[in-house]
């Protein structure tokens, strides 16, 4: 089995302050991967670093490609379309990338316009909170890519749009492709992931297989999770 | 990758866009204006041309504006930092659709002026009756001349701000909050000081041909190859700001 991601000794400062610090994490090939800590662990660095957003130091490749300009080739991020006006049309923002992806597919776009009832019409200031990251999803999902990143898809998402997200990436995620969803709400997510990556005290805290985690520890992840913060369960 | 084609119409079309808007815009003030004159004192000789050129002036310099805001917006924003392009062919990209699109809103612009000109024919032709004795040949190379000037020197200063912009985003990295804070406040006041005197020796540098222009191009020639020189010099330090330290704002 190959690698879509290898990190080796990556640390990050901002202003003097340490967020993260001599990570190392490989991840590989056809994985749903959990990226889970609590808020301001650094779980959004850590993908803004695999994406090039962010500048830190030590290497990181994906697909085996250094060269940051490749990677954005290789991965899809869920950006929050920033780059946009309030009164930007969905139907235009999915021109742009219909425009500057040359792996977006327009049919898979489609399908997921469909099955997440998605109005493309709307002015991304007319949509509602769960409405903007179901169309952040579409655009994230409809790009075939190696490596998708889901930076906090269900936060502030009502139940019915976060179960409808959940099904979309099940449904859509190319079987070769791996996606880290980052999350520090894990009970909706767990059944879906086959490892998960904790980050804490500025580290990659543990990275475990989920059916490992059941069976050494005889709890679900959920559980183990919370253990780690509460001292719980030892890590090795 | 994406190609340049492709990046250039995205950055393009949203620039080129906003320049109709303000075109439209002006024109509109430009009829209202007119129309209130009509009512009110009537039109006297030579207002078409003056109405015409005051609004589009001012929609110039808030063009000029709204190119470099937009210019600004794509390194700091992962919709545009997340095209798998280079940084280098982002950046050139970026600062040719800006130009492209202020050239553009000129050719507007300068259509607009023709047909003023036109209407205001008989006011002007007298206006500039036996003003100086400059050859057409000379004027239009003169013109010409500061035409690419004011075009360099629109460069000149987005590259300006991108390296004030892209220093300030760099400092982050190294310097605790209050550091960073005190280096640009420095920063920012020594980018406005050299503006300033630019602005001031490229006043006295035009006035000065307007009085004694004796057909020596070359103080002209000079400066644009400075500006230039200047411009390409800062856009190599900024690809690399941009490549090594230019972050997007986060999620």
């Amino acid at each position: 089995m190959t690698n879509v991601l290898a990190m080796e000794q990556v640390s990050y400062k901002r202003n003097l302050k340490t967020i993260l610090q001599g990570v190392d994490l490989t991840l590989a090939t056809g994985k749903i991967v959990g990226l889970l800590g609590e808020n301001g662990a650094g779980k959004t660095t850590l993908m803004r670093l695999i994406t090039g957003s962010a500048k830190g130091q030590g290497s990181i490749a994906v697909c085996g490609d250094t060269a940051m300009a490749q990677h954005k080739r290789h991965v899809s991020f869920t950006e929050q379309l920033r780059g946009f006006s309030a009164n930007t049309k969905v139907e235009r923002v999915v021109n742009f990338y219909r425009t500057v992806y040359p792996d977006f597919d327009g049919q898979r776009f489609e399908e997921l316009v469909t099955f997440l009832q998605i109005d493309t019409t709307l002015k991304l200031s007319a949509l509602s909170k769960g409405m903007k990251e179901k169309v952040i999803i579409a655009l994230t999902l409809a790009r075939q890519t190696q490596l998708y990143l889901l930076d906090e898809p269900f936060s502030g998402i009502d139940s019915m749009s976060r179960k409808k997200i959940i099904s979309s990436i099940l449904k859509w995620k190319p079987t070769d492709a791996t996606m880290v969803i980052s999350d520090h709400y894990v009970s909706e997510i767990a059944p879906i992931l086959d490892e998960v990556v904790i980050v804490k005290d500025q580290a990659i805290y543990a990275h475990k297989l989920s059916d490992e985690i059941r069976e050494d520890y005889g709890i679900g992840i959920e559980a183990y999770y919370e253990s780690l913060y509460e001292g719980g369960v030892s890590h090795d | 990758m994406t190609s340049f084609g492709s990046l250039f119409k995205v950055l393009g079309m949203q620039r080129f866009r906003k320049m109709n808007y303000v075109a439209g815009l002006s024109l509109a003030a430009i009829f209202v204006s007119l129309l209130w004159s009509w009512f009110t004192t009537g039109i006297s000789s030579g207002q078409v041309f003056s109405v015409t050129e005051s609004w589009l002036g001012s929609a110039s310099m808030v063009v000029w504006i709204l190119l470099a805001i937009d210019n600004e917006h794509v390194y700091t924003r992962d919709t545009f930092r997340l095209i798998p392009v280079s940084d280098m062919k982002l950046y050139l990209t970026n600062l040719l659709a800006s130009l492209s699109a202020f050239v553009y809103f000129g050719l507007i612009h300068l259509v607009l002026m023709g047909i003023s000109a036109r209407i205001d024919h008989k006011f002007l032709m007298d206006l500039t009756h036996g003003v100086g004795n400059v050859p057409i040949q000379k004027a239009l190379i003169v013109t010409g001349l500061l035409i690419i000037l004011v075009l360099v020197l629109m460069i000149l200063i987005w590259t300006t701000i991108s390296f004030a912009h892209l220093v300030v985003r760099t400092t982050g990295s190294f310097l605790p909050n209050i550091g960073r804070r005190i280096v640009n406040a420095i920063l920012y006041l020594l980018i406005i000081y050299l503006v300033v005197r630019v602005l001031v020796y490229l006043i006295e540098l035009v006035s000065h041909f307007g009085v004694s222009f004796q057909g020596d191009y070359s103080p002209f020639i000079f400066m644009i190859s400075i500006f230039l020189g200047l411009a390409i010099v800062e856009a190599i330090i900024n690809i690399f700001l941009l490549k090594k330290w230019g972050e997007t704002i986060a999620n």
